[in-house]
């Protein structure tokens, strides 16, 4: 059963923080969530450990069925119909991020850079370079997680420490005067609900060797998107204030704006825009793949690859549908209204179904798949 | 993103018109008027070094919003208005004492105008005086503020440099509100025209007037609209309630003369505290100065008339950082100094009951200042110049 190991831990790690980066680094969605004041750097820290708990089902998923495929443990322990049931939420869950993505990252482009350029013309180019990685699959993926995903660490870490001149560390008191705990766990809550990318290591932990240790890999994974949320968050809030910073739609790029060292170095936040559009492509090629793959083991084909343009095609026209192409439709979509309540369910209330529906069969599924181990020896 | 960026939004910079600075005004219908200065790039980059009078010239436009004056302004300019390389963005007094919020929502709504541009307000009814102005080594009145803006507070702390988002962050928090940058127009009738052709009665006629530019003081700002000004003095207390000293020089009258005494550091601690609805605060500032010049016979090396200075030097200081509190609550009725910040993080509970009306509460507070200082050096010479002459 098991498959060549063509991804690293490594590029397992710099696969799901960089994708999980491209948000806080786009918009900084937790600026917005209660309490919304000085005390949001905590609610960060608190966010670490409610990921750790919505993350606990899908982790015992992954650790329980290294080697198979995202549809074959769901057809594994649901059985075959609701297995492919099960498969087809998620692809839906998949091509909402991809979609949800590729509007943000327009927007993005078309607020902060190109504001002439039409939006299919953007996403034409986006698109090109999405199909190329996903297509080529996740080999190429987890490659190309290991150039962009250290480029914007790198920058991460060195507009925090050009930044720190102009940082006032007074913007962070009073410490915990002004929020209620019930608020500050809300938020915590609602941020770590945002974080699907243990997904992504459910569904690339086939192609990983089996000696490698998944939990650690994930903590890894989650230290590393943790520490470089901080490193952006509060230099985020500690120049620009939390009350501007709440209002601007990318708040980081503002942040990154007023950078400047030496009396020449100026305009930094051109680098900051190059080392984001990778990693923004980065997240849409993996959310690309993930809906190729996942829907090709649903229909039975042999492979990913002809989904990859048809997947493309469909999140381009949902892009350019009129009321979706708006600044309210977006915001909508990044809410805590909708988003968090999208990604809840599937990244732990489903896992949760199926982890009670595994404990339950268990006896039967650890017999399925000792049968499957022998089969594929005697291969 | 590189194939797009030769794309639709791709302009050659030949046919950029680059705005150095701009004046928002309004008018008495309520017109919103902006005043373009534009950097000439083709002169600015000639074998004169950019120095050359002349290299920049100035438009003025009118509209119902100060986007629409800007997009009118394009009616009169043959480039494409760029305006991401502002160095500094007025508001004329007239237009600060109605409110700046609408130019203010527009400046950070639109992609091109960033935060970093100093924010300013021009004094008197005739803003766009400015561009008229003498600017010594600068050629455009952008680069002399932005240039005057780095050195300035390394030697006077009578002005203060704020960015737009100095202005804005400011202007979000509860407990402080913002200021800008202060700018006069001033007659300056002892320059005459450089390379001026006085015609042919050998400069007898009418001799033309000449501006200059002064950045002393500071306005003040009271929700997004003008509350008022600081002189230079007050700036300079308001500056050292700010931490923000550098090594500047204060003189300080005495009996037999002046002393000047060099600020090499400082810290200024604020103290909080309730007394029912009476709210106390304590302004502590601590110097460490030099004697930077001695004008009188004052015996610096006695550690008595040591100990006089240094009481005459608090005396001035707290004299100084008292009038200008007092002027702030009073007049302004506008908390600059962020004192509202401070009963913020040490009164957190009562504070949530108070920031709405903070204003009102800062009016009626008690605040009380003290200055300490030390004297750590006198320089090279042990006593006074003119002292040692007498003594010989």
């Amino acid at each position: 059963m098991k498959k060549k190991p063509f991804i690293t831990a490594l590029q397992l790690v710099f696969m799901t923080s960089g994708s999980a980066l491209v948000f806080p680094y786009t918009f900084m969605p937790i600026l917005n969530t209660p309490p919304s004041n000085q005390d949001v750097w905590i609610v960060l820290i608190m966010t670490i450990a409610y990921m750790f708990l919505l993350n606990i089902p899908l982790l015992v998923i992954t650790n329980n069925f290294r080697g198979l495929s995202f549809n074959e443990t769901f057809e594994m322990i649901l059985g075959k119909f609701f297995g492919k049931l099960m498969a087809l939420f998620y692809v839906l869950f998949f091509a909402y991020c991809f979609t949800a993505c590729m509007l943000i990252v327009s927007m993005f482009i078309n607020l902060y850079l190109f504001p002439d350029t039409p939006t299919w013309g953007l996403l034409v180019t986006i698109l090109i370079a999405v199909c190329y990685a996903a297509y080529n699959g996740a080999g190429t993926i987890g490659r190309l997680s290991t150039i962009f995903v250290p480029i914007i660490i790198f920058t991460i870490v060195t507009f925090f420490l050009m930044g720190l001149g102009k940082m006032d560390w007074g913007v962070l008191r009073p410490v915990l005067a002004d929020s209620k705990f019930i608020d500050m766990n809300i938020g915590a809550f609602l941020t770590a609900a945002r974080y699907s990318e243990t997904i992504i290591f459910f569904l690339f932990a086939q192609y990983i060797d089996e000696k490698v240790n998944i939990n650690k890999t994930y903590i890894r994974a989650v230290l590393t998107f943790a520490v470089n949320f901080m490193l952006i968050l509060l230099p985020t809030i500690l120049v620009l204030g939390v009350d501007f910073a709440r209002i601007a739609w990318n708040p980081y790029y503002v942040y990154t704006r007023q950078v400047e060292a030496l009396g020449f170095l100026e305009r930094m936040q051109a680098i900051n825009t190059l080392a984001w559009f990778p990693l923004a492509l980065l997240k849409l090629s993996l959310y690309n793949y993930m809906v190729s793959h996942v829907f090709s083991g649903i229909v039975g084909a042999k492979s990913h690859k002809s989904f990859v343009i048809p997947v493309s095609l469909l999140g381009f026209i949902v892009c350019l549908i009129p009321i979706m192409d708006t600044s309210s439709t977006i915001e909508l979509l990044r809410s805590d209204r909708i988003f968090p309540f999208v990604t809840l369910p599937v990244i732990f209330g489903l896992p949760l179904i199926i982890l009670i529906v595994y404990f339950i069969r268990k006896k039967k599924i650890k017999l399925a798949l000792r049968r499957r181990q022998q089969k594929a020896a005697g291969q | 993103m590189l194939s797009l960026s030769g794309c639709w939004s791709r302009i050659e910079p030949k046919y950029l018109g680059i705005v150095n600075s701009l004046i928002y005004d309004v008018d008495d219908e309520g017109k919103f008027i902006v005043h373009l200065e534009f950097l000439n790039a083709a002169d600015a980059g000639s074998g004169d070094g950019g120095k050359s009078k002349g290299s920049n010239y100035t438009i003025r436009a009118m509209g119902d919003s100060p986007r629409e004056a800007i997009a009118n302004a394009s009616q009169s300019v043959d480039r494409s208005i760029f305006g991401g390389h502002y160095k500094v963005r007025f508001f004329s007094e007239k237009l600060a004492k109605q409110s700046v919020n609408p130019t203010l929502d527009y400046i950070l709504r639109a992609k091109i105008t960033d935060e970093t541009t100093l924010i300013g307000v021009i004094k008197g009814d005739k803003p766009e005086k400015i561009y008229e102005a003498t600017l010594d080594l600068s050629d455009t009145v952008g680069n002399y503020i932005e240039t005057m803006s780095r050195f300035l507070p390394d030697s006077s702390l009578k002005a203060v440099f704020p960015t737009t988002l100095d202005f804005v962050r400011d202007y979000y928090s509860d407990g402080k509100q913002p200021v800008a940058l202060l700018v006069e127009i001033v007659e300056n009738p002892s320059q005459t025209p450089k390379g001026e052709d006085k015609g042919g009665d050998g400069g007898k006629g009418e001799e033309k007037k000449e501006y200059k530019i002064v950045c002393e003081g500071l306005a003040a700002f009271k929700d997004g609209v003008l509350a008022g000004y600081f002189n230079g003095e007050e700036t300079r207390a308001y500056n050292f309630i700010m931490n923000k000293v550098h090594n500047i020089h204060i003189t300080v009258p005495s009996e037999t003369g002046n002393t000047v005494f060099g600020i090499t550091g400082s810290k200024c601690k604020v103290k909080t505290s309730m007394d029912g609805d009476k709210i106390k605060i304590d302004v502590k500032l601590k110097f460490n100065t030099n004697i930077a010049a001695e004008t009188g016979e004052i015996e610096i090396n006695d550690p008595k008339e040591i100990k006089k200075l240094e009481e005459s030097f608090n005396e001035k200081l707290k004299k100084d950082v008292e009038g200008a509190i007092k002027k702030a609550q009073q007049e302004f009725e506008s908390d600059i100094f962020g004192f509202g910040e401070f009963v913020h993080d040490q009164h957190p509970k009562e504070w949530r009951d108070m920031k709405k009306d903070w204003d009102e509460k800062f009016k009626e507070a008690e605040i009380s200042v003290s200055v300490e200082s030390r004297i750590r050096r006198y320089g090279e010479i042990k006593r006074p110049f003119r002292y040692e002459e007498e003594d010989k």
